[in-house]
């Protein structure tokens, strides 16, 4: 998954690890926004996939521990 | 002295107007005002004072018979009063009785007053030379008027007049008569030429690099710096010194939003002498609440800013083992302030009362902290408003403008580290569950075995 300054350097206008989102054009930001949006949904979609798994863990150990 | 002596006082002034004769009763109101101060204190006798003044005011200007009595003396005095209950504007609209283009009836009172031998030595030019001075403070104070250009009008009054020496005993330079008239209140020209060069300094040399409480502190949060992201990302209307909780600190309130940003850019030794911050927060507060909250002590703050969305914490630091950590402070202020703005209860209203920062004074104001009813997520707001909003259409992205885009990039940015934080915990929890899950399942399968055991024997 990509890390937050990765999605500017597609740009390559990542300086000293501060982002330059100023340096960008209307329509590169435009693009950059979209990214962001999609980063976040797959982080959100893992997140969600995550607690699941570890849902059904605690319920297995619910589930043996009452049998 | 009960109000109701104090309005027999007035009745018998008026009465007596038509028959005493002005300078009499000048001396007479002179002296009823000191006493007034003496027995009762200047705070508490404000109010009637006030009123006194305007009634003379009031009726000098409609006696032109009483040109001996000093009329601007009182308008001075009532524009002062007025401007330490911060009612500026009133202030401003007081003293443009004497001051200024207004082709006024009070004008030519004090013009003929001027030309008046037998007042010049009461009046001389320096009641208009103080109602000048009064005039460009207040405008400053009131944002009309950047410090350059008043530091250049009060230059050209002292240089004129007799003003200082008046004022104060002793010559001062403009400069220093102005600090002492606006130390609690700053602009951003005034800051960079005059404390900020000196506080980066002292934090290049003593304090770059260092680390306190897991903290670190960089090139990227200069004061300067950090002053300069504020100018430039904020529309701010006034800046003033914090005080006693609040030392160190500079209060921004803006344009657009019915909120401070209180910013920690130095420390006071016991002297006054300021010295490199050892502890960095930014707040952002609630500005009709301020007053009373710049009372409470930090921790109390950050303490209601943990069930209260009104109240924002930007920590200028992060951990060391975090390389973005300027930036992550630029965009947690930027991100929290523009999540502050959102919020209904922090949008300027038409009918939002005047700022009580504003009085020049230290923050003893009667700041209420009753929470107002409305918030974002009320649903109190009139029909009509309501639909003007169903009307307002949310704008595409290329609609936007660049300003627009970015600040929605910089919540996003937020939202994304806030949802990558909870999935690296998420991740961490199914590990240790998995772990503790095995290790649950191996036990209850050693319990089984051991009660087999017992069972077989």
């Amino acid at each position: 998954m990509a890390e937050k300054d990765e999605i500017l350097s597609i740009y390559g206008k990542v300086k000293d690890g501060r982002l330059e989102l100023e340096d960008l054009s209307k329509e590169e930001l435009v693009n950059v926004l979209k990214l962001y949006k999609e980063e976040i949904s797959l982080v959100k979609n893992k997140l969600e996939e995550e607690r699941k798994e570890i849902k059904s863990i605690n319920d297995e150990i619910s589930k043996k521990m009452n049998n | 002295m009960t109000n109701s002596e104090i309005s027999k006082k007035i009745r018998d002034l008026n009465s007596r107007k038509s028959t005493v004769p002005a300078v009499k009763l000048h001396i007479e109101v002179e002296d009823f005002l000191s006493r007034l101060i003496r027995e009762n204190g200047e705070v508490e006798t404000r109010d009637i004072r006030e009123e006194i003044l305007t009634n003379l005011i009031t009726y000098f200007s409609k006696n032109k018979k009483s040109i001996q009595v000093p009329v601007s003396h009182y308008i001075i005095s009532l524009a002062k009063i007025q401007e330490s209950k911060g009612k500026l504007a009133e202030a401003k609209k007081t003293l443009e009785l004497i001051v200024g283009e207004n082709d006024d009836k009070y004008k030519q009172l004090v013009d003929d007053q001027k030309n008046n031998k037998n007042v010049r030595d009461i009046l001389r030019n320096t009641n208009l030379a103080k109602a000048e001075y009064r005039y460009n403070v207040i405008k400053f104070k009131l944002g009309e008027q950047s410090f350059s250009e008043t530091l250049k009008v009060l230059n050209d009054i002292i240089d004129n007049t007799e003003l200082n020496q008046d004022v104060l005993g002793k010559r001062m330079s403009p400069f220093e008569l102005f600090k002492q008239e606006c130390s609690e209140m700053v602009d951003f020209e005034r800051l960079e030429v005059d404390i900020f060069p000196r506080l980066d300094s002292m934090v290049r040399s003593e304090g770059e690099g260092r680390e306190h409480d897991d903290t670190k502190y960089t090139k990227d949060l200069l004061p300067s710096n950090r002053l300069r992201f504020i100018k430039e990302n904020f529309k701010v209307s006034k800046i003033y010194m914090g005080k006693e909780e609040f030392t160190g600190y500079l209060l921004f309130e803006f344009e657009d939003a019915d909120l401070i940003i209180a910013e920690k850019f130095w420390d006071e030794n016991k002297e006054g002498k300021i010295r490199v911050a050892t502890e960095n927060a930014t707040y952002i507060l609630p500005k009709d609440e301020s007053v009373e909250l710049i009372k409470k002590s930090k921790s109390e703050i950050t303490s209601l800013a943990k069930n209260n969305d009104r109240i924002q914490k930007a920590n200028h630091y992060s951990k060391p083992e975090d390389e973005n950590f300027s930036s992550t402070y630029y965009t947690n202020l930027k991100t929290k302030f523009n999540k502050a703005i959102g919020y209904e209860y922090f949008k300027i209203k038409p009918t939002a009362k005047k700022p009580k920062l504003g009085d020049g004074k230290k923050y003893r104001g009667s700041g209420k902290l009753t929470p107002k009813v409305k918030t974002a997520k009320s649903n109190t707001e009139p029909k009509e408003n309501q639909e003007a909003k169903q009307e307002e259409k949310p704008k595409s992205y290329e609609e936007m403008s660049k300003d627009e885009l970015i600040q929605v990039i910089l919540s996003l940015q937020v939202e994304l580290s806030e949802a990558t934080g909870k999935l690296k915990e998420a991740i961490a929890l199914k590990t240790d569950t998995k772990a503790f899950s095995e290790r649950v399942i191996r036990l209850m399968g050693e319990v089984e075995k051991v009660d087999k055991m017992l069972q077989e024997r």
